[in-house]
């Protein structure tokens, strides 16, 4: 009889462990899908409320066109590093609760989002993100659970 | 007669000047250390300075009131060697005709040299403070900015300021490369695939431009040859030296939503081809 209860715990742990992995992969995947689209936001020249982000300064535009760069709309782009350091910075079980949390890798791209989150607010979830990263979940976690 | 004592007058003139000169190296010397230890009041036990050292107004302030210092005595070192040199030159024949020091005349002298020496101080405070402030920055600020960064490593190498750039920004988008291909390998979609992100402007290389935006699936990866020597891996360095795209993890469902279509071995040997073409 103990020997029966032992196994069964055993499996309820397996079967726990296997469950948590399969959610934080699809976390993973949520993050990343939403990470992507808030780059194409930023890169179409959106804002966090999904409104045209204010153009760059007369002198600005002048100088992002002298090196080859283009001056509107507003991408927050020079040399791609302040975007391209957005990843998946972690995904843990707080609780009964799952998070993922998305960051900035290195600390000289997190000063300059900080600058430019006081200029033109951008980094975030914007209303057309939230719908993405809904739909998002709904696919990933069917494919956990089942739907 | 007359030669040797000429001779003997310039060569007492010059040793005063040395003497001089030394004097006042100890005591820029004695400045230069003074000033440090101004600075180091505002080190923590960690060895980190406050912020109000990094503020401009704060250095050019203790700068400001500490510089008052390095005048001090020089008025009687200029008068000191005045008077010796004059005093040599009154032993040539004729010279009590020529010019009678007076202790007025030395004053003048003594004056106008340390009117001389202020404005080279002005000269040399300025360069003093320059280099402190980048000297403080670099103490300070973490991580350091890119052009602190390029200078350190082009100082401390044969590279120019730009090269050094070139590596800081190629590397850094490499390890920012390594972050992205950890969620790679963390997501359950067995075909991963990604984006290929960034700019498409007047300084995009052909290479690139064919595979901005575009889905690339992973079994292509290793199949773009970006041709860049030093940069060839498409995966860490993307279209090569200072790339500024990154190849961003994506879900194949998040491609379909958004009719992102993958490309195929075409758009590769397309890509491939606009790599060579360029070189």
């Amino acid at each position: 009889m103990n020997m029966k209860s032992s196994t069964d715990t055993e499996q309820l742990e397996m079967f726990r462990r296997e469950l948590d992995d399969k959610i934080k992969g699809a976390l993973v995947a949520i993050a990343s899908d939403a990470i992507v689209d808030l780059r194409r936001r930023v890169e179409a020249g959106k804002g966090l409320k999904d409104e045209q982000m204010e153009p760059y300064t007369k002198a600005y535009a002048k100088f992002r066109e002298s090196k080859g760069r283009k001056s509107k709309p507003r991408t927050l782009t020079f040399t791609g590093t302040m975007l391209g350091a957005i990843h998946v910075a972690d995904v843990e079980k707080r609780g009964a609760k799952w998070v993922a949390v998305v960051g900035l890798a290195d600390a000289r791209s997190k000063k300059l989002a900080l600058y430019n989150q006081k200029r033109t607010p951008w980094f975030g979830w914007s209303p057309s993100n939230k719908k993405e990263i809904k739909q998002s979940t709904r696919d990933h976690m069917t494919d956990v659970f089942g739907g | 007669m007359s030669d040797q004592r000429i001779r003997q007058a310039m060569r007492s003139t010059e040793e005063a000047t040395k003497a001089l000169a030394r004097a006042y190296a100890n005591q820029v010397a004695r400045w230069s250390t003074d000033l440090t230890e101004q600075l180091m009041i505002n080190m923590n036990e960690a060895g980190k300075f406050s912020p109000i050292v990094r503020r401009s107004r704060y250095l050019d302030g203790l700068i400001k009131t500490m510089s008052p210092q390095l005048l001090e005595g020089t008025h009687g070192l200029l008068l000191q060697a005045g008077s010796f040199s004059i005093g040599e030159l009154s032993a040539l024949p004729g010279a009590g005709d020529v010019a009678r020091p007076s202790l007025l005349a030395l004053e003048n002298v003594a004056a106008a040299n340390y009117q001389t020496l202020l404005g080279d101080m002005a000269h040399v405070t300025t360069v003093l403070k320059k280099s402190l402030k980048v000297e403080i920055e670099a103490l300070f600020v973490s991580p350091k900015s890119m052009y602190l960064s390029s200078k350190i490593l082009a100082a401390r190498s044969h590279l120019t300021v730009a090269q050094a750039k070139t590596i800081i920004n190629t590397s850094m988008a490499a390890v920012q490369r390594d972050v992205h291909q950890a969620a790679f390998s963390a997501m359950p979609d067995k075909k991963a695939m990604g984006i290929y992100m960034g700019p498409d402007d007047a300084v995009t290389r052909p290479f690139c431009e064919v595979l901005v935006n575009r889905v690339i699936k992973q079994e292509y990866f290793s199949k773009l040859k970006n041709d860049q020597k030093g940069a060839s891996s498409f995966v860490r360095n993307g279209g090569g030296w200072n790339c500024r795209h990154r190849l961003m993890p994506i879900t194949a469902s998040y491609a379909k939503r958004n009719k992102l279509i993958p490309i195929n071995i075409r758009t590769v040997d397309k890509a491939n081809s606009a790599a060579k073409a360029s070189r």
